[in-house]
């Protein structure tokens, strides 16, 4: 479930995905992703715990270090090549909008 | 002032939205959770304030687990850190407080969120589908009973206490899992479509009376069951209920102190639910077979003997043999033996059975079933017309009896002393061992309070 899932990502894996290019523990993410988009994304303790859980079950991200319950992540090549095609995509559909609306490009 | 109070929670096993509103609604009357129990909510006093509560599943997480996994424990620390204190858990239950205005939702994406109540709701659903099947089964059982013998089951309180009660839980069940499937359905579509999953609903009002007819239709058999015996029994078997659940309880609670592991405590408490009801269900049959032999709390006097229809002097009433009563039909047995025998060394003897009700239809369907009761008894003899039957009751006189309606039984192309009489409010079945003659009649209605002479 959790490949097909991946094959295009929600906003809220997305940034949870960008903030894991660098080392850091589970709850580092849950403050870094509103850091990171200045409180316009949010992501809710339990989706992140889910989240981490079946990222790493699909290896897009690995455990790099276990300090008790404290758990520290990284983002996997697999990882690393979904973010990369979800930002193509997001890159093809701004182009593509801005085909359909050049005007907007102007302003 | 009390500091503490236990409430027991009526919810419906996935109405989380119930659950949420209700712990708000008593965090602002000042009461906080504090405790999930097996049977209970408990609560601590506290500032009357206004809080959220989201009540969760956490799949992975058994009733039989020594403590909370490392996963369950990371998953508390997750919430904690985004300011949801674990109020209180059970099992898979989980329920958080966060004191913040706008506090982010501990659940924020729909797809993870449904992910978490489908995991959770696939064991409950299982759960609900293996009592609907013993509802539906039960219902099935004494709706057969209600239609082979009528009179037994309209008369006899438990049996019509149990029908209702089965019928009810069935209902109770397959709402549960309607209200679950269409809720799933729902939280599909929204999921599907990034939206927030719908808010869940309960069926409180129907487990509200569900426990209420239990009650109700625990203390109507309990007054109304015709023999001690049957009083003594059901209590006996409500208290080894009670018993069976404390101690298999116990004995989980118990081994979870002793930190075993969820696997050995499950197969433990198994084990010792088996054995114990074996043998609590092998101490009750022993005290009923010991009990002594009650008389039957029956008003009902056997006022028709044999000397009645003799002309004898008559020295007692008719031995009661069985007595039932309901709201709906009153069913009691009786025989009698003449005291001496008669010039050629027989004793007469006579059986019969009175039905008593006054609603009309009961008293159709059981006549319909003791004029074919004997309709299985012995062969079926062929002629012209198809099959015709051996035992037949056949339409008599009902003035002597000063009744509606009145039958005599032929059998074997014979008439026998065997009749079925009809009042307003009563049917009678008799047998006797000699043949009746209309005075004879008219005095065994006489003596059942029907009055022959008037009809």
């Amino acid at each position: 479930m959790a490949r097909v899932k991946f094959r295009t990502l929600t906003e809220q894996m997305f940034y949870i995905l960008l903030c894991l290019k660098e080392e850091c523990c589970g709850m580092d993410v849950m403050d870094r992703v509103p850091e990171m988009t200045k409180g316009k994304v949010q992501v809710g303790s339990g989706t992140l715990y889910n989240l981490l859980e079946q990222f790493l079950e699909d290896d897009m991200i690995r455990e790099t270090k276990v300090e008790g319950r404290r758990r520290s992540y990284i983002l996997t090549e697999k990882g690393k090549e979904a973010l990369t095609r979800d930002y193509e995509r997001m890159k093809r559909q701004a182009e593509d909008f801005r085909r359909a609306f050049p005007e907007e490009e102007n302003e | 002032m009390k500091t503490k109070k236990r409430e027991f929670p009526l919810f419906s096993f996935n109405d989380t939205t119930g659950m949420e509103r209700h712990l708000e609604k008593m965090a602002k009357k000042g009461w906080m959770l504090d405790e999930f129990t097996n049977f209970s909510w408990q609560y601590v006093r506290c500032e009357p304030k206004k809080v959220h509560f989201t009540v969760t599943y956490y799949p992975k997480a058994s009733a039989f687990d020594p403590e909370p996994s490392e996963g369950q424990q990371s998953f508390e620390e997750f919430c904690s850190h985004g300011g949801w204190r674990l109020a209180a858990s059970n099992a898979k239950l989980m329920a958080f407080v966060n004191e913040e205005e706008n506090p982010v939702p501990i659940h924020t994406d729909p797809e993870i969120e449904l992910e978490m109540a489908e995991q959770s709701g696939k064991q409950n659903t299982i759960l609900w589908f293996v009592l609907l099947a013993v509802s539906v089964f039960s219902v099935w059982t004494n709706i057969s009973q209600f239609i082979s013998e009528p009179s037994r089951s309209f008369s006899s309180p438990m049996q019509l206490v149990n029908t209702g009660m089965m019928l009810l839980l069935g209902v109770y069940e397959a709402l549960e899992l309607f209200t679950w499937f269409s809720w799933r359905k729902k939280a599909r579509t929204a999921a599907a479509q990034g939206d927030a999953l719908p808010k869940t609903k309960g069926n409180d009002w129907l487990i509200k009376a569900v426990l209420l007819y239990m009650v109700l239709g625990l203390v109507y058999i309990l007054l109304a069951a015709s023999d001690t015996r049957i009083q003594m029994v059901l209590m006996l078997n409500l208290a080894s209920i009670v018993l069976l659940i404390a101690l298999v309880n116990g004995v989980r609670v118990s081994l979870k102190k002793k930190k075993v592991s969820a696997a050995e405590n499950r197969t433990i408490t198994l084990l010792v639910d088996v054995v114990a009801a074996i043998i609590v269900c092998g101490i009750n049959i022993w005290v009923v077979f010991q009990l002594p032999s009650v008389p039957q709390k029956s008003s009902a006097q056997g006022n028709l003997t044999v000397e009645t229809l003799t002309g004898q002097t008559e020295t007692g009433k008719a031995d009661l043999i069985e007595h039932d009563e309901s709201f709906l039909l009153s069913r009691t047995q009786f025989c009698d033996e003449a005291d001496v025998p008669d010039e050629n060394g027989n004793t007469a003897s006579i059986e019969y059975e009175l039905l008593e009700t006054p609603f009309a239809p009961i008293r159709s369907i059981c006549l319909k079933e003791l004029l074919h009761q004997y309709d299985d008894y012995g062969d079926y003899k062929e002629n012209g017309s198809g099959q015709e039957l051996f035992y037949v009751y056949l339409p008599a006189d009902p003035a002597p009896w000063g009744a509606q309606k009145a039958w005599q039984q032929q059998a074997y192309g014979e008439m026998q002393p065997n009749y079925l009489v009809c009042w307003d409010h009563t049917i009678l079945k008799l047998e006797t061992d000699r043949m009746l003659d209309a005075q004879q009649m008219s005095r065994a209605a006489e003596r059942l309070g029907q009055d022959a002479a008037e009809q």
